[in-house]
């Protein structure tokens, strides 16, 4: 086991939540002492500040997922207000997200879930725009694979009672956007 | 909202039906999307409790939950895997 430590080891705080195949590793870490937590990523023994959205004095970010490219995702707060954020190129800029809880997950393809919103191409579509059946309806994504396959948490009603289960949604055609 | 744990996210949410079981099984109808349900995590427990917390490009899905009946967990929050099988997806521990 391979410690990661603390970015400031007098402060001492850092989240690992995500890896790539490439090792990757990104998070959250707290760079500065009374300053809200950044947005992260660990490589070669040392944890980068990769920033957050807003003055960083009240905006705290959380990078939740990156992909084989390196290109980060995560969400960030300020009090009530929250959304989505995109890392690369070494920028961290707002995706302009629907008000959403929830970690946003990145493919290698570059697709983004977060709620029940997909991210391609540059707009967000609401997933229940799509016909899901028997009455479905997509409220959280929890991740997307390679393969454009998203598992995420849904519900429908049954004769008065709301069933709730976890599903996937596998596109039709391999990869294809929806 | 944000918690010290790297489950700051997951929702849990604790599922009661009547159903004791339900199957895993393909979408009805989408031109983009099959659906496929879960299911719960032991087919003979009415009450699941499981929190996803990631897909892998096999389609392989870890997690955390409990399972029991009547109110009473029988199962502590354990490690859970789901795999497709030809008949029916599978809640496991690895």
């Amino acid at each position: 086991m391979t410690l990661l430590g603390y970015p400031v080891p007098t402060i001492g705080y850092s989240l690992a939540l995500a890896i790539n195949n490439n090792g990757l590793i990104v998070g959250t870490a707290q760079f500065l002492r009374h300053v809200p937590r950044h947005a992260a990523s660990y490589a070669n023994g040392a944890w980068m500040d990769l920033g957050a959205i807003g003055p960083s004095s009240t905006f705290e970010a959380f990078a939740t997922s990156v992909n084989d490219s390196g290109v980060i995702v995560g969400d960030w707060q300020n009090g009530n207000q929250n959304g989505a954020f995109i890392y690369q190129n070494g920028q961290i800029s707002d995706l302009h997200a629907p008000n959403r809880y929830g970690n946003p997950f990145i493919n290698n393809a570059g697709q983004i879930v977060f709620g029940d919103f997909i991210y391609q191409n540059g707009v967000w579509q609401d997933i229940n725009d799509l016909d899901l059946g028997d009455g479905w309806k997509f409220t959280q994504a929890g991740g997307i694979n390679n393969h454009g396959v998203i598992l995420g948490y849904m519900f429908r009603m049954s004769n008065g009672v709301m069933i709730h289960r976890f599903g996937l949604l596998t596109p039709v055609v391999p990869g294809e956007a929806p | 909202m944000h918690s010290m744990s790297i489950l700051k996210y997951a929702t849990s949410f604790v599922l009661s039906v009547s159903a004791p079981f339900v199957v895993p099984r393909p979408a009805q109808t989408t031109p983009r999307y099959a659906l496929t349900i879960l299911g719960l995590v032991q087919h003979n427990y009415i009450n699941s409790d499981f929190t996803p917390l990631s897909i892998n490009d096999n389609g392989v899905i870890a997690g955390a939950g409990s399972a029991g009946y009547q109110g009473k967990w029988v199962l502590g929050t354990s490690i859970l895997e789901w795999r497709a099988t030809p008949v029916c997806g599978l809640w496991s521990l690895p």
